[in-house]
């Protein structure tokens, strides 16, 4: 299990708050559309993964990645620090979610 | 009830002069004009169309000569809706044409107790078969095909999704052809009967498709989506139906939708519905009697 170290700066995420994230699962692939951006998109699993816990509550990185590791293989386990950092800029790039 | 065909010539012309009530699938338009293509174009393309007397409508539209010099000089038709015009002045000879654009253009802005999507849509064996499409992808010259080969056209141009139940509901409006679609569907079917070209459009040369009878008779007869199919024409290449990944195609039907993000939640869960119970393909085909094999084995 990865420490909190690997994200030094520990920041917080939450959905943007001004709208509604709606999702929607075909064939385990998903799709998302905020009301508040107003754009749909077709996400990546790690994406919707990261977007279904903080659905549920505020999370801060080293709390995604421990949600997230559960879901990964061993294998991908060695990825799945970067591939968070790069998602959750993605997703902040597409006014999905922001600093909490 | 009194059909379009029901009315002489005189009679036609007078209540387009005061205004007639064209029904069209759920939708009244009362209808403003004295213009002789807009005459025309009614009395051949929406003869069988219902004309309410309810006395209730949708859109009050008209087609009119603006009052200016242009009434005698290159005369021009102006398009009004409510009596704004949201279009500049056409030539008077695209009057039919503004007509159908306008009417496009009402159900596009108005009509949120649909989910509106851009694409054709036609029924065979109870199941519809939608077909969004970008411009020049073959989507009108398609549809005009299969309308000619036993499907029943609900729509060439916006798909009209209930909220409530996830059915389309049709419109049973012509078909729109532009250029070389109007010569290839002339030459597919000496059924197919057209109503006069518009010369030098913002889209060439384009002319109206007229729905088959039983496409009018069945136009408050819903449909359940089939499949959701992506057409392309390509030189050279086989009819050919390969999956497309459904994810993808609610994204492209949301992007392309007149009122997705106005309906906010209401329209996501429309689509979501409409796209869960569609099996969604991509669709290349050069040769239109390959691609009407290809879509009866569809839908047998």
């Amino acid at each position: 299990m990865m420490s909190t170290s690997t994200f030094p700066e520990t920041r917080s995420w939450r959905i943007a708050p001004a709208g509604q994230l709606l999702t929607a699962e075909f064939d385990g692939q998903t799709v998302v559309y905020h009301t508040g951006a107003g754009h749909t998109h077709w996400v990546s699993p790690v994406a919707a993964a990261v977007l279904n816990c903080l659905k549920r509550s505020l999370h801060d990185e080293a709390g995604l990645y421990e949600s997230l590791s559960e879901l990964v293989s061993q294998e991908d386990l060695l990825m799945l620090a970067e591939s968070l950092r790069e998602t959750l800029d993605h997703l902040k790039n597409l006014s999905l979610i922001e600093p909490a | 009830m009194m059909r379009i065909r029901d009315f002489s010539d005189r009679e036609l012309a007078d209540r387009l002069a005061q205004g007639l009530d064209l029904r069209t699938g759920p939708f009244i338009f009362h209808i403003q004009s004295r213009d002789d293509p807009v005459f025309s174009g009614l009395r051949r393309l929406y003869a069988d169309f219902p004309v309410s007397e309810a006395g209730v409508r949708d859109f009050h539209i008209s087609v009119c000569r603006p009052a200016n010099l242009r009434r005698w000089y290159r005369p021009q038709v102006v398009f009004k809706h409510d009596r704004e015009s949201p279009f500049k002045p056409l030539p008077a000879n695209h009057a039919f044409a503004s007509l159908e654009w306008g009417m496009n253009w009402c159900i596009a802005g108005y009509a949120h107790h649909f989910l509106t999507l851009h694409a054709a849509v036609l029924e065979r064996n109870g199941r519809a078969v939608m077909l969004p499409g970008e411009p020049g992808a073959g989507k009108s010259t398609l549809t005009a095909a299969l309308s000619l080969s036993g499907w029943r056209l609900l729509t060439d141009e916006t798909a009209l999704v209930d909220l409530d139940t996830g059915v389309l509901w049709p419109m049973a409006r012509p078909v729109n052809l532009k250029n070389h679609s109007i010569d290839i569907i002339q030459a597919f079917s000496s059924d197919a009967v057209f109503g006069d070209k518009a010369f030098d459009t913002h889209k060439g040369t384009v002319s109206h498709l007229k729905p088959s009878l039983d496409t009018v008779m069945r136009m408050d007869e819903p449909c359940r989506i089939g499949w959701v199919v992506f057409p392309r024409w390509q030189a050279d290449l086989p009819a050919r139906l390969t999956r497309r990944p459904r994810a993808d195609t609610f994204v492209y039907a949301a992007e392309n939708s007149f009122n997705y993000s106005v309906l906010g939640e209401t329209g996501f869960r429309a689509l979501e519905r409409l796209i869960r119970e569609a099996e969604c393909f991509d669709f290349h085909y050069s040769r239109l009697e390959d691609a009407l094999l290809a879509f009866d084995r569809l839908s047998t």
